[in-house]
């Protein structure tokens, strides 16, 4: 049990009250939280440990105590929690009020599991915490959590603006600095949606993987494609996804151009299409003819049938017998 | 490498099962075990980080043992009949589709031996007029745990009475022993998958070596059974050609292609959660990292040019020592058939149909059969085909 009958309320010094990375759980600047304390001034008290040593350490409130910074006030209510609580004691109490909030964001989720391994097994973190945050509970994953925590503060602003989707920015967390800052840098250009993102991660690290080389010479080998010519975001994207594409697929982008240059060199009626089923895979082959009357549709077949033959039809189908791998 | 499968300190053995013959012969071949006496089956899901690898439970099973190979309509499917005797495995392949498919951490096998072998003998020989290709092989390794649980000395027997049904035991391993003396009346064959020696030696933990699994599917040819092979999963990787032809040439000098009954192929492919659960094991492993495209069953393949030629060249080698042995393509579209091989399986009554016929040319079982068990088991329809 808690012992709140020990806590009291008090006016503190703002310039009496320390802060204490230990309980400093976020570290971004909240509009809004701002924009109701200019209306309405400090409305719920602080949280303030007094130490044994009678030093007033900051748990709980360091927006409100920053805002009361920038803006001149002397004292703060403060709901002061005695030197018979220890530290773990309250910071468990931080941790679990925090983490009572919806709305939490990936950085202050993971602050917050970062805080409890230091007070639960890991075990017990995956078992038990990391579904409160929609994280996985997978043995390793608070790994994957406190990896993002020791990103660098610009990575942690990318995913805070939304320009890094956060499921993409934990599996960034476990690259290497160099990799994931070239990663940063790109994404920062091509500002492309999430399942975009998802793409393109996907496929630097395959390439990574089937060369075995750092993703860091993935990403090198993509920038140099997008130059320092003025491409628009939309543009830049294009052109990085027809790069990986063709780098990752090979044989497949190969059998598409021979398909498109035979059906070209055929020259079939205009509205005659001939479409083969998603990646050459599988047997279900579609024909479109579009047409406005019964004579049209019978002068396109005609055509189509003269220029169709049995060894035009193998190589649609079957590409290029003789292309080795 | 290790050649021999650790056997297991725990074995959790639910009450209704406890006087099973397999349970017997477990407590005679693991005398340093200690055996728990369970209530039920437990409940552990994968996400547990206990290590249960050197668990074994054995339970009742209530479901049905004797089960159709899981088809789609958008490949051929072989219509082999499953029977189904237990899940899991610890051979360790790194590519193995069991990490993605079953969801409980340790192996498990059905100690309701009565009910299993009175399910086979009823539904095989309720159909005389079927010709059954039984395989054991498909949640687990076949052999993995005949050294300590002895179900071929059951399963053997068994189909050496059934006239019109031949039993595949699908195996990575070099337990063979007890298979010797049994008596078989050439109705069992027994099966190897095998690779590239870099494969194999990398990728397949605990399965015994290539050299091994020659000597003992030569073994076993002493002993009169047929044999199978399966090329399952074929990678495409630098030098894949030269490797997968050694293998070719190694197995043909050791194994007389007569009692080859027939040889699989089937190109590496993969649910997307597999690809995610061996990156999660091992963050660098390349072999899912090619030139895959999603296909219409939910899997993804190498893209089908890939497949054609690592199909056409395996095939090409194989055929150059046994011309007419049986090769089949495992999970392939008729058109990939029609490109390796100048035919669709269905422009020849089906696949069940080619190796129905392969098993009677070599085996001389099912001579009268008229039917496949696929027209039985195989509910999908088959890519064009009449089944
Ligand atoms: S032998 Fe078969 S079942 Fe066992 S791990 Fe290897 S692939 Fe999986």
């Amino acid at each position: 049990m808690i012992g709140w009958d020990n806590v009291f309320f008090k006016y503190l010094l703002l310039e009496s009250i320390e802060s204490d990375e230990d309980f400093r759980l976020t570290s971004t600047y909240n509009p809004r939280l701002y924009s109701i304390l200019n209306i309405s001034g400090i409305l719920s008290p602080l949280w303030v440990w007094e130490t044994s040593s009678n030093r007033l350490v900051l748990i709980d409130g360091y927006s409100r105590y920053g805002w009361a910074k920038g803006t001149g006030c002397y004292t703060l209510p403060c709901l002061v929690f005695p030197s018979s609580f220890s530290k773990e004691e309250l910071l468990k109490m931080r941790i679990l009020t925090k983490s009572s909030e919806s709305n939490l964001s990936l950085e202050e989720k993971a602050n917050i599991v970062e805080r409890l391994l230091r007070l639960y097994s890991a075990r017990e973190v995956e078992r038990n915490f990391l579904p409160l945050f929609s994280f996985p509970s997978k043995p390793g994953f608070s790994k994957v959590i406190v990896a993002f925590t020791k990103t660098s503060k610009e990575f942690r602003c990318a995913v805070r603006e939304g320009i890094i989707d956060e499921r993409i920015a934990l599996v960034l967390a476990t690259w290497d600095e160099e990799s994931r800052h070239g990663m940063l840098r790109l994404l920062k250009k091509l500002r492309c949606s999430v399942s975009i993102q998802r793409e393109i991660l996907e496929s630097v690290e395959d390439l990574g993987r089937a060369k075995n080389i750092p993703y860091s010479e993935v990403l090198r080998e993509i920038e140099v494609v997008l130059g320092d010519q003025n491409l628009s975001p939309r543009e830049g994207t294009e052109r990085v996804r027809h790069f990986l594409k063709a780098l990752l697929f090979p044989n497949l982008m190969a059998r598409r151009n021979s398909f498109e240059k035979t059906l070209k060199s055929l020259e079939l009626p205009y509205g005659v299409e001939l479409k083969p089923p998603d990646q050459f895979e599988g047997d279900e082959w579609e024909m479109k003819v579009r047409f406005s009357k019964p004579q049209e549709l019978l002068d396109k077949l005609k055509i189509f049938n003269s220029k169709i033959s049995m060894e035009v039809l193998d190589k649609i189908f079957y590409g290029d017998r003789h292309r080795s791998l | 490498m290790a050649t021999d499968i650790d056997p297991f300190d725990d074995v959790f053995v639910e009450e209704s099962v406890r006087e099973s013959p397999i349970v017997r012969e477990l407590r005679k071949n693991l005398p340093e075990a200690r055996f728990y006496c369970l209530s039920s089956e437990p409940c552990y899901r994968n996400s547990l980080s206990e290590d249960f690898s050197k668990k074994l439970y054995v339970i009742r099973f209530k479901g049905r043992f004797l089960r159709s190979c899981p088809a789609t309509r958008f490949y051929h499917c072989c219509g082999y009949t499953i029977l189904h005797f237990g899940e899991h495995c610890t051979v360790g392949c790194t590519y193995c589709i069991l990490q993605a498919y079953l969801n409980q951490p340790y192996i498990k096998i059905f100690g309701n031996l009565e009910e299993m072998l009175s399910e086979v003998k009823g539904v095989l020989l309720q159909y005389p007029q079927v010709l059954f290709r039984v395989g054991t092989g498909e949640f687990t390794d076949s052999l993995l745990l005949d050294p300590w649980a002895g179900y071929s000395s059951h399963f053997v027997p068994l189909f050496a009475t059934i006239p019109n049904a031949v039993l595949e035991l699908k195996t990575k391993t070099a337990f063979v022993d007890r298979l010797k003396d049994l008596p078989h009346g050439g109705h069992t064959i027994v099966s190897w998958s095998l690779n590239a020696p870099s494969i194999m030696t990398q990728e397949e933990a605990n399965a015994a070596p290539f050299e091994l699994r020659l000597e003992c599917a030569r073994r076993c040819l002493e002993w009169g059974y047929f044999l199978s092979f399966h090329f399952d999963p074929i990678f495409f990787f630098p030098g894949w050609e030269k490797e997968y032809a050694l293998v070719v040439r190694e197995l043909f000098e050791t194994i007389p292609p007569r009692k080859i009954v027939y040889i699989s192929l089937g190109a590496f492919r993969f649910m997307p959660e597999l690809k995610g659960r061996i990156l999660e094991k091992n963050p660098t492993w390349k072999f899912a990292s090619g030139e895959f495209v999603p296909c219409p069953d939910g899997k993804r393949r190498y893209f089908v040019d890939i497949r054609v030629g690592l199909y056409k060249f395996l095939l090409e080698a194989i055929r150059s020592y046994a011309p007419d042995i049986c090769v089949y393509l495992c999970m392939e579209s008729g058109s990939v058939w029609k490109r390796v091989f100048g035919y669709s399986p269905d422009e020849v009554g089906g696949l069940p149909r080619i190796l129905d016929d392969a098993v009677r040319k070599t085996m001389k079982v099912g001579m009268n059969c008229l039917n496949s068990a696929a027209s039985l088991f195989l509910r999908k329809p088959q890519p064009y085909s009449s089944i």
